[in-house]
């Protein structure tokens, strides 16, 4: 069984085996090299295609369809070798001087084995490119710098390049030199040809047929537009490879190095892991298989790209398709495994604990004065915050996480004051629930009657994300009164009271614990202060806040 | 100096002659001409002719016109220019002086050469 390759010479249509198609390939384009350098060459090369048709097409014609060796090797008996079509013509390539030895426009990227070093892909390129090897090498372990992007480029060009192994495969890959002088001169020489092929049509007797005339119309304006397509294709092609190399490296450095230097991920500035980010939720196995599936996601289209765009640039054969199956059926297992990362991770929301301590409170005086710690916590004063439930993500601190604890104030059933803190988590199983509870560490600590909280909890050590949360229960019996200090509106949550006052005005305030829950100790004074305009109402505030001290000197005395 | 030079040499000279030849006689496609070149075994392969072909032309003794084929694509089918005659009539005139001559130098009856 053999492939084969449809062609058209002269505008037939011949089908030749895979040998006969390389073997006469081979043959024109030594033929095309013996006569490149002379004036007559493209008619010359045409005369013999087109008789070479007219061969085929007699073959064909007996009585089978596919050309093969043998009809090949009867074609090159009857037409001669390269070197006997060359007789005639020595004195003319004398006197014109060999300025190109090699084929033009046939060039391929190929692996050079002769002069590799690893693959050589290097020297390959090189050759295609006609510059030292060394050139290329150093490009790219230059590149190698950047996050490795280079890498995965070569290592993907070393599967997809064929290796340049038989003869004419090694010429197809020296070929010509493609410089810019070279391709300003093919692009000339295009240009020669559509001109000296319009002229001589209009010189022609096919000048009256109409059929020909819009033929050569036709053709005329494809070739012109094939050359501006050639131009701009091979522009697209290096900027989409510039472009897909930035994606690739700016990725790389986000997933795998806590960089950012083209990342698109970057938060207000701050700059972080990819991987590190969801290691907060994931566990760190699922996280690692999870990154790896959204690496691989995107940087498989990526790759996809760059591949495009160096066929828009370089010549290459691609050695095997099967490249491109596996690809695509890694992208679609990296999304399936993506969507069971995702499940897993909700899974590990599953189950919740809580751990609940209570203490009494025991003091010297009437009144209990609550103060913040902590209170410059950078999740009160920063803008940038990640805010995940009552956790707190640090971005510009490693990605430690703190919580926002909740204070709730009461009324005591008892007559006792007392605080309950209950520490909550969530995890896969009651008892990883249990785990994440106990590393939740609270802080807060009595001086007799001076209570003072930590403005955050910290889950630092595990620094996972399990929607932790600290709900503090202060308790306070009828009667007691409670001094509310400056910055508590950070944790008080929905305090009960009387005059329905929001938590964050109920700071610098005395209240006194009601049946119905805490009573701004004469209210007057706030609505006056909300009106704060009347002065005379001002003055009587003062006065009034006066017996308040002295009320309360009288209370502290008893 | 190779033997293969030397003939190649000289039958170039003929070739092109004998090209002219055979067009001033009938206007024909390049494979009639290489098959009268091939009967007089002048030439062997297709290949050296096309070349040959193409340069008479560019040096305006020899003109050609696309012809339908039902075997294939449209031929060439080559014609001596008003030039190319008066020139084919200028190489009858050198090679019969050259024959004369060879034919001449070459039946010297033997006395004379010394």
């Amino acid at each position: 069984m053999k492939k084969t390759i449809r062609i058209n010479i002269s505008g037939l249509i011949f089908n030749l085996d895979e040998d006969a198609y390389g073997k006469l390939q081979h043959y024109l384009n030594s033929i095309t090299n013996k006569f490149l350098n002379t004036e007559d060459g493209n008619e010359v090369i045409a005369d013999v295609e087109s008789r070479i048709a007219e061969l085929f097409n007699e073959k064909v014609g007996d009585r089978k369809e596919v050309i093969n060796m043998e009809d090949i090797d009867y074609i090159i008996e009857i037409m001669g070798k390269p070197e006997d079509f060359e007789e005639y013509f020595d004195e003319e390539v004398e006197n014109k001087g060999v300025k190109y030895k090699s084929s033009k426009s046939n060039r391929r990227v190929y692996r050079d084995p002769d002069n590799r070093v690893l693959s050589g892909l290097s020297a390959g390129i090189a050759a295609y490119l006609g510059i030292d090897p060394v050139i290329v090498r150093v490009v790219f372990v230059l590149a190698t710098l950047f996050y490795g992007a280079s890498l995965l480029i070569y290592i993907l060009l070393w599967i997809i390049i064929p290796e340049a192994k038989t003869t004419s495969q090694k010429l197809e890959m020296r070929g010509q030199d493609v410089n810019l002088s070279n391709i300003e001169k093919s692009i000339k020489d295009e240009f020669t040809n559509v001109k000296s092929n319009f002229s001589k049509w209009q010189n022609s007797p096919s000048y009256s047929r109409f059929s020909e005339n819009v033929a050569s119309i036709i053709n005329l304006i494809l070739k012109i537009g094939l050359i501006a397509l050639k131009v701009v294709l091979v522009i697209i092609g290096i900027y989409l490879f510039v472009v897909s190399l930035g994606v690739l490296g700016g990725l790389t450095g986000v997933f795998f190095f806590n960089d950012t230097i083209i990342s698109p991920f970057t938060w207000n500035d701050m700059s972080f892991s990819f991987s590190d980010f969801v290691n907060l939720f994931a566990d760190s196995f699922t996280a690692v298989v999870g990154i790896i599936s959204v690496y691989l996601l995107i940087i498989i289209p990526a790759l996809w790209v760059i591949y495009l765009s160096l066929k828009l640039i370089f010549r290459f054969k691609v050695r095997t398709k099967a490249i491109g199956i596996i690809a695509a059926a890694i992208w679609v297992v990296s999304f399936v495994v993506i969507f069971a990362v995702a499940t897993r991770t909700a899974y590990n929301f599953k189950s919740d604990a809580d751990i609940s301590k209570k203490y009494d409170i025991n003091y010297n005086s009437d009144t209990l004065f609550l103060e913040l710690i902590n209170s410059d916590k950078q999740f009160y004063t920063k803008n940038v915050k990640g805010e995940f439930g009552s956790v707190y993500v640090d971005f510009e601190n490693d990605l430690k996480l703190s919580g926002k604890p909740r204070l709730f104030i009461e009324k005591s059933e008892t007559a006792k004051t007392t605080i309950e803190v209950i520490k909550e988590s969530r995890g896969m199983t009651k008892k990883q629930a249990y785990d994440y509870v106990k590393n939740i560490n609270y802080d807060w600590l009595q001086n007799d009657s001076l209570l003072k909280f930590n403005s955050y909890f910290d889950i630092s050590d595990v620094n996972k994300i399990r929607g932790q949360k600290v709900n503090v229960y202060l308790k306070i019996p009828i009667g007691k009164v409670v001094y509310i200090g400056g910055n508590l509106d950070k944790i008080i949550y929905d305090v009960p009271n009387v005059q329905d006052i929001y938590d964050w005005n109920m700071t610098n305030e005395y209240w006194i614990m009601t049946k119905d829950g805490l009573s701004l100790i004469d209210s007057n004074i706030k609505t006056t202060d909300i009106k704060a305009e009347n002065i005379e109402e001002d003055i009587q505030k003062t006065k009034e806040v006066e017996e308040l001290e002295e009320m309360k000197k009288e209370l502290d005395s008893m | 100096m190779k033997i293969e030079n030397s003939k190649a040499q000289m039958r170039k000279g003929v070739l092109e002659y004998c090209i002219l030849s055979i067009l001033s006689r009938k206007d024909s496609y390049a494979s009639d001409i290489i098959n009268k070149l091939k009967d007089a075994k002048l030439i062997v392969v297709e290949g050296t002719l096309y070349p040959l072909l193409t340069r008479q032309k560019n040096a305006g003794l020899l003109s050609y016109r696309w012809e339908e084929s039902t075997q294939g694509p449209p031929r060439k089918y080559y014609k001596l220019t008003d030039e190319g005659v008066s020139f084919l009539s200028e190489m009858d005139n050198s090679w019969t002086d050259l024959v004369v001559a060879v034919d001449k130098i070459k039946n010297f009856p033997e006395d004379d050469i010394s």
